[in-house]
């Protein structure tokens, strides 16, 4: 058993207490997953006694204001995932070989994620009413009537859930596979040829990317539409293909097949530099840009939604044109900039500053067309005289939040500075927001 | 300083615009303009209105409309009647293009656009206003290209001359604007144009700019926070109209542009009568012209419908020929001829209704059905020759045909008219409680189904009384926090939603017609269904006097023609609708048993109610029958004094001798609009164009202080002429009623005509009449799985939809033995094109197996689901799960090399109450029981009886039932009560619930399918209700798929 579940109808959603979750977590179970959307978090427990984790995050979530967490233990992912959600006892055990029994008399929807919409209707109307009436349906029956989408389903209904749960992979590692139809490849040689072959593809690919793998898994496609995954592993990186071969063929010496093979797949599942060692990143003289590159990139792959990237928008608020929102990793965006402003090139600009906070100030205006104009303020250190006001440039809305009514000015002070000041229309206050440079 | 407005937008700039022309107008008299101007996006819907307000409110109104010309927009306003022609022919031009090549394949919906020669050619009696700061002109000053700002107003200056103005606008948006204003003022000094100072207003408070908000938000398919961070929103609200005096404050020292306005907008000129279009042409023989044809025509129908017409016949026909000729409407009545005649040639049956029916003319052309000689009604109620403010009403001829064979006529009318002379009337709708909080919710991000769940329990409401019911409990009920700034928000958008345009929809048949091109008066727009409509709707059309010719649907027909086809098919009898025997008693006993359900008109609850009282024995007591249950009559209590009085229970009595040979066939109670009228010209001494000034003033609420005006006159006339004071007022207090809507007898008699023929059907052909009537759904009152319901009771056998044996529609089979097939049609989830399909392919042979169905109509998975869930395949496979599992095989293997191996599947059998609600969800209906039957022994552990025995439970007993909630109706005539009816496995039962029961159990009352009602039994002769005192909810073992039609 390797999968702990804990669901929760209500996470604490602060940032403070969801990290304080994560950090604290990381004590009881090496990798950690935290899925507040969807009310689960997950911990690996392979080589822990998963009781003692599961016991451990619920009191955890608890403290930390989780409302009623609930622990699934399963071999399997769905099955620890279903078992967290529709246990009633604060740790719901499934052993291990019993992943389709347990499923078996739930509805279809406790799967996760559930069937697609359309699916209920086609899935109702032959009779389906739990996982258990979908896993006895044998494979073909049910790609041929409800496709892929169905295949899926059946699977997870058989308790058959292979989904990497702990980091996926992010990185486009080396693969290469091949699947015929005309004939069926039952010896072992003809196999160790096909894979020998895929193998030279995978570590070219690897050489040219200057990385050796830790470890690869060879697929097979049975005709008896099973299959089987073996994971090998190398003692340290390497794209030697010779190496590799014999690891594949000393892996494959105890494996027999139910039926002959129509598919082998290789795929690396680890990767990493050849020639250089990651060392602290800033130590100058021992990281390497490749080395840093590829820690960068090792980072990323590690640390989830942690990118953020300012967005520009049009807000007519100064303060509010500027927001931070994190990005999907690996995805850069580009900044956004505002949409179709033509920018003269030639004409000299100047950028305006924002103070973190406006600045209250009092300020001495003449009325200009029934508006207060500012003519010299004051802000608690000096009087500054205005020699010009432009505006008013009036902003108002924000009804559905926080409403905003204010009067901008550009000012330009009798010691050349150009400041932007405004008046609140709704307190009428006046703030100095910024100034030009 | 004086100052208008020119460019102020309402609502009709659908989505740029947050206040309605009248408000709008309103609002600006009280801000002390003298005139003001509207120009909507490519649109005038809202002119008519706006410019009847402004007549009101003493305004002069200045009209005109801003484009995209060249992608660019710009405005015009209207000078002069040629002017109007112009902008009308621009806005259609501009939504259609050219209509003489204009086809619905080609229609393209989206923003409407011109090319500048279209604004070249039509630009005489127009002045051009060169736009806002997305105009050609400003671009090209932000764009420093001054040789393209004065090639520009070169151009400009060609085609309009010295009708030029450069608008400048301020919102105090910045600098760019500030710099932007400048410089057209510049350069208009520099070219000698004059300019004119605008805010280009598009709300009037902080309430409706929200709404701007809102609607511009959702224009561009975004929230408000989102369209704000993007830039969309105006950064301010300062597109606000402003008084003049606040204008003057805000362009001190530049008070050239406010007296440019000025002085335009009294340049422009404008009058309702330039919308009215000239009247159709009929395309007369040779020799005739439309007044000497439609009198040919006339006496040639004259000796169909009577032989030799007598004298009386003749007077009548003369006398109306003669109102029509004066008044010009000869070439009207003959379109409506010709489109009936085309619908009898198609064998469509068509029916007039309305005061069409009151014409002796309209009845020889074969227009209606009802002898206004023989039934001596009023012909001024139909055409009159009264003017109110120097206009005519419009008659307004009303033809029924076959729902569902109504498009063909449609096709006709444009075919024989040409698209760009014909239109059908748009309908403008406006914003509810139910569609403005959605609305709303969206806009500010709400979550979809609280948006639903309080939109579906607004239903009915206004937008203010919605408020009033969010906030009186509602939002607590439903978990929608009233406390927060965008809560607090939304209500006031609500508020400022109210009366507002919110979209514009196809009228359901309304059709104007003309001699010249349609577009030069009513501006035409196209659907997405590629019709054509006017960007009017029907009460614009009223106020304009532009006569409609409505060809509407009627479910009512379909059913007949149907009935009638499937008999002659079964027996050979060929019936005919008016030949069929009026005085069948057969018919009047079911009739009086209120065993009316599916028939047409006389099947609502409050119908059978008062059926069973009045028991109709003649086709009169038919027409009565239709037009007693209506609102007027219900609220001026005519109901009851009528009942007692046919059943002999109550002395009829006449206020005065003379009202006697006006009321007897009513029982002495004044019921139709021509009883009003006789007894106006009768006992006041009325002319009937007088009479008919008074039936103008009735009929809708609305029209209350007008009508309560009237009748004040018509005492004082009655009084005049001898009558008591005390009669006097009793014959005003009687016919206040008719400040509700009430019948004119002309079309009760034409429905009663369609009542009896479906009560016929019903009495005599009852599986015929039930195919009918499934086959011309949607129509009626009751959902099919009670109309179903109730012809099994009669011992009607109906058997479920097949592949093998039925059609697409439901079919009357013999064999073995009489019966009704429900139509494929009829499963749930069947897409058009696979019944079309399906359809096509069975007529090449018939369907042999599930595998020969699938594969040869090339079923998807959706559809052999549903069918197989239906039961339709059953005759191959009776199991219909197993059915299922082989249809989508079948779908799925499409290799037909490579079959799939079959596989054995043997799921779980239904239970006969799964079976049911499968019935239900697969069918909306159930051949082998009713959903009721598995809670009837539940039901009957808690003391529920069934409604086989309420007939013989005592008036005043306290009774608990429980039943599916078939209807429920709130009618406004009922002071909130509210009706329910529900159904078990046995019939009805009736019941009726009080406002403050509906309040204490409102989510049970209005949303319970199943319901549990604990009263008293109201026993009124042989009708039989349930007074409730308590309500509860029924929890089924599963969600039924079925929902109750409920009406106001």
């Amino acid at each position: 058993m390797s999968f702990v579940c804990l669901s929760s109808p209500a996470w604490p959603t602060d940032a403070a207490r969801s990290t304080e979750l994560a950090r604290r977590s990381l004590l009881l179970a090496p990798r950690i997953r935290f899925e507040p959307a969807r009310g689960v978090l997950w911990a690996d427990a392979r080589g822990l006694d998963p009781i003692i984790v599961a016991a451990g995050l619920a009191e955890l979530a608890s403290a930390l204001g989780a409302d009623q967490p609930r622990a699934g233990v399963a071999a399997t992912p769905i099955g620890a995932l279903v078992a967290a959600r529709t246990g009633t006892e604060p740790i719901t055990v499934v052993p291990p070989g019993s992943d389709r029994a347990f499923l078996a008399p739930l509805d279809l929807g406790h799967l996760d994620p559930p069937p697609p919409r359309y699916l209920y209707p086609l899935l109702a109307g032959i009779g389906i009413e739990n996982c258990g009436d979908l896993a006895r349906l044998d494979a073909q029956s049910v790609e041929v009537r409800f496709g892929a989408e169905g295949i899926r389903l059946w699977q997870l209904a058989r308790g058959d859930d292979r989904r990497p749960i702990f980091g996926a992979r992010l990185r486009d590692l080396p693969s290469a596979e091949l699947e015929w139809v005309e004939y069926e490849l039952a010896d072992q040689e003809q196999v160790t040829f096909i894979v020998n072959s895929l193998l030279a593809t995978v570590t070219d690919q690897l050489s040219r990317r200057r990385e050796g793998a830790h470890g690869m898994v060879l697929e097979f496609g049975l005709a008896d539409r099973s299959r089987i995954e073996l994971p090998i592993r190398a003692s340290h990186p390497t794209a030697d293909r010779k190496i590799w071969l014999r690891v594949i063929r000393v892996a494959l010496e105890p494996v027999t097949f139910s039926a002959p093979a129509m598919r082998i797949g290789l795929r690396v599942d680890a990767a990493a530099p050849l020639a250089d060692r990651q060392g602290d990143l800033f130590d100058t003289g021992f990281s390497t840009e490749r080395a840093t590159e590829a820690a960068l990139a090792h980072l990323l792959d590690k640390q989830a939604d942690a990118i953020v990237v300012a967005e520009s928008s049009l807000h007519p608020l100064p303060e509010r044109r500027t927001a931070w929102r994190t990005d999907t990793i690996g995805r850069f965006t580009p900044r956004i900039l505002p949409g179709g402003e033509a920018v003269d090139a030639r004409a000299p600009r100047l950028g305006v500053q924002l103070f973190p906070v406006p600045r209250s100030i009092h300020v001495w205006s003449v009325m200009r067309r029934g508006v207060p104009v500012p003519d010299r303020y004051y802000d608690g250190t000096q009087n500054y005289r205005l020699s010009a006001s432009l505006g008013p440039d009036r902003i108002s809305g924000g009804f559905d939040e926080a409403e905003y009514n204010r009067d901008y000015f550009q000012g330009v002070r009798h010691d050349g500075v150009m400041v932007l000041l405004y008046r609140d229309r709704l307190t009428d206050g006046w703030f100095l927001a910024g100034w030009w440079d | 300083m004086s100052f208008v407005e020119l460019r102020c937008q309402s609502a009709f700039s659908f989505g740029d615009g947050a206040v309605g022309p009248e408000r709008l107008a309103t609002h600006a008299k009280a801000l002390g303009y003298s005139s003001l101007g509207l120009t909507d996006h490519a649109d005038l819907g809202g002119i008519v209105r706006f410019a009847v307000t402004c007549r009101e409110r003493g305004l002069r109104p200045v009209i005109g409309a801003e484009f995209l010309v060249d992608g660019r927009p710009l405005a015009l306003l209207v000078r002069t009647e040629r002017g109007f022609q112009n902008l009308a022919a621009l806005v259609t031009r501009s939504r259609v293009g050219e209509l003489r090549r204009w086809t619905r394949r080609t229609s393209t919906r989206g923003r409407p656009q011109l090319r500048w020669d279209d604004v070249a050619e039509r630009s005489e009696g127009l002045h051009l206003l060169t736009g806002p700061a997305s105009s050609a002109l400003c671009q090209a000053l932000i764009e420093r290209r001054r040789d393209t700002a004065d090639f520009l107003l070169a151009r400009y200056r060609s085609a309009f001359g010295d009708r030029v103005a450069i608008e400048v606008h301020l919102h105090e948006a910045g600098r760019q604007e500030e710099a932007l204003a400048g410089a057209l003022i510049a350069l208009s000094r520099q070219r000698g144009i004059p300019w004119f100072a605008t805010r280009n207003p598009r709300y009037i408070d902080s309430d409706s700019r929200i709404v701007h908000e809102i609607l511009h938000a959702l224009r561009h398919g975004t929230a408000v926070a989102d369209a704000t961070r993007r830039g969309l929103l105006h950064p301010n609200g300062e597109w606000m109209l402003l008084s003049p005096t606040e204008m003057a404050e805000r362009w001190r020292g530049a008070e050239a542009g406010l007296e440019t306005a000025a002085r335009i907008a009294d340049d422009c000129a404008f009058s309702l009568r330039w919308v009215r279009p000239p009247l159709p042409r009929f395309n007369v023989p040779a020799g005739h012209d439309d007044d000497s044809f439609i009198r040919s025509l006339t006496f040639a129908g004259a000796r169909d419908r009577w032989g030799e017409p007598d004298p009386k016949q003749i007077a009548q026909l003369d006398h109306e020929l003669a109102t029509i000729a004066r008044l010009g409407y000869s070439g009207f009545f003959l379109v409506m001829w010709d489109a009936v005649r085309f619908a009898r040639e198609r064998s469509i049956l068509a029916q007039g209704r309305g005061s069409a029916a009151n014409s002796a003319v309209a009845y020889c052309l074969g227009i209606t059905a009802v002898d206004p000689v023989r039934h001596g009604l009023l012909f001024e109620r139909f055409l009159s020759e009264a003017r109110v403010e120097g206009m005519t009403e419009a008659p307004d001829i009303d033809v029924d045909f076959e729902h569902d064979r109504r498009e063909e006529v449609l096709d006709y009318v444009y075919r024989r008219y040409q698209r760009s002379y014909s239109a059908i009337t748009g309908v403008t709708q406006i914003y509810s409680a139910c569609t403005a909080i959605q609305d709303g919710m969206r806009a500010f991000g709400y979550p979809a189904e609280l948006a639903f769940k309080l939109s579906k329990r607004l239903r009915g409401h206004g937008c203010r009384s919605g408020v009033e019911v969010l906030t009186g409990g509602l939002a607590a009920d439903q978990g929608f926090d009233l406390d927060d700034p965008r809560a607090r928000t939304l209500l006031a958008a609500m508020r400022a939603f109210d009366d507002l345009p919110r979209l514009r929809s196809t009228h359901p048949g309304g059709f104007v017609l003309s001699s010249e091109p349609l577009g030069s008066y009513l501006p035409i727009e196209a659907t997405t269904m590629g019709r054509t409509i006017l960007q009017f709707d029907k009460d614009d059309l009223d106020s304009l006097g532009v006569p409609k010719f409505d060809f509407l649907g009627l479910g009512g027909l379909a059913l007949i023609r149907r009935a009638f086809d499937a008999i002659e098919a079964r027996t050979g009898r060929q019936l005919s609708m008016y030949q069929l025997p009026d005085d069948d008693a057969e018919t009047y006993r079911m009739i009086g048993q209120g065993d009316t359900i599916g028939t047409f008109q006389i099947e609502s609850r409050a119908q059978i109610a008062s059926i069973l009282h009045t028991k109709p024995e003649r086709l009169y007591d038919i027409v009565v029958q239709v037009a007693l249950i209506r609102p007027g009559p219900i609220q001026a209590k005519f109901v009851h004094p009528y009942t007692k009085r046919r059943r002999g229970e109550e002395t009829v009595t006449y206020l005065h001798p003379d009202l006697e040979p006006l009321l007897k066939r009513t029982q002495g109670i004044p019921i139709f609009q021509e009883q009003a009228m006789a007894i106006a010209m009768t006992l006041a001494g009325y002319s009937a164009a007088e009479a008919d000034l008074l039936r103008r003033t009735m009929g809708h609420q609305r029209k209350k202080t007008r009508l309560l005006q009237a009748l004040a006159q018509l005492r004082e006339r009655l009084i005049g002429r001898g009558i008591s004071e005390d009669i006097a007022e009793r014959i005003e207090e009687d016919l206040m009623s008719f400040a509700n809507y009430g019948f004119p007898e002309s079309h009760a008699w034409s429905f009663a005509l369609i009542a009896f023929a479906t009560a016929y059907l019903k009495a005599h052909y009852p599986t015929e009449f039930l195919m009918g009537l499934l086959n011309a759904q949607p129509m009626g009152f009751y959902p099919i799985a009670t109309l179903i319901h109730d012809a099994r009771r009669h011992g009607v056998v109906v058997a479920g939809p097949c592949l093998a044996r039925g059609r697409a529609d439901c079919t009357v089979e013999t064999d073995p033995a009489l019966q009704l097939r429900l139509g494929w049609r009829f499963v749930r989830g069947m897409g058009d094109t696979a019944l079309a399909e399906l359809t096509r392919v069975q007529a090449l042979a018939p369907f042999r197996g599930i595998e020969d169905t699938v594969r040869r109509a090339r079923i998807g998975r959706r559809d052999a689901i549903a069918l197989a869930r239906a039961n339709a395949f059953a005759l191959w496979e009776p199991d219909r799960r197993k059915a299922a599992w082989e249809a989508l095989r079948h779908v799925g293997d499409n290799l037909p090399l490579a079959p799939a191996r079959e596989a054995a599947h043997s799921p779980r059998r239904l239970t006969k109450t799964e079976g049911i609600f499968l019935d239900y969800f697969a069918t909306g209906s159930s051949l082998d029981g009713h959903p009721l039957e598995h809670l009837r022994k539940r039901l009957a552990g808690i003391g529920a009886i069934d409604s086989r025995s309420l007939a013989s439970i005592r008036h005043g007993t306290e009774v608990l039932v429980g039943g599916l909630v078939v209807t429920r109706q709130r009618p406004e005539s009922a002071n909130g009560v509210l009706f329910v009816l529900l159904e078990d496995e046995f019939g009805f039962l009736n019941a009726i619930v009080r406002r403050e029961v509906e309040i204490a159990y409102r989510e049970v009352a209005r949303r319970a399918p199943f319901m549990l009602i604990l009263g008293r039994i109201q026993r009124d002769g042989p009708v039989v209700q349930i007074v409730a005192g308590k309500l509860k909810s029924i929890r089924p073992k599963a969600a039924l798929a079925f929902r109750s039609r409920d009406f106001r």
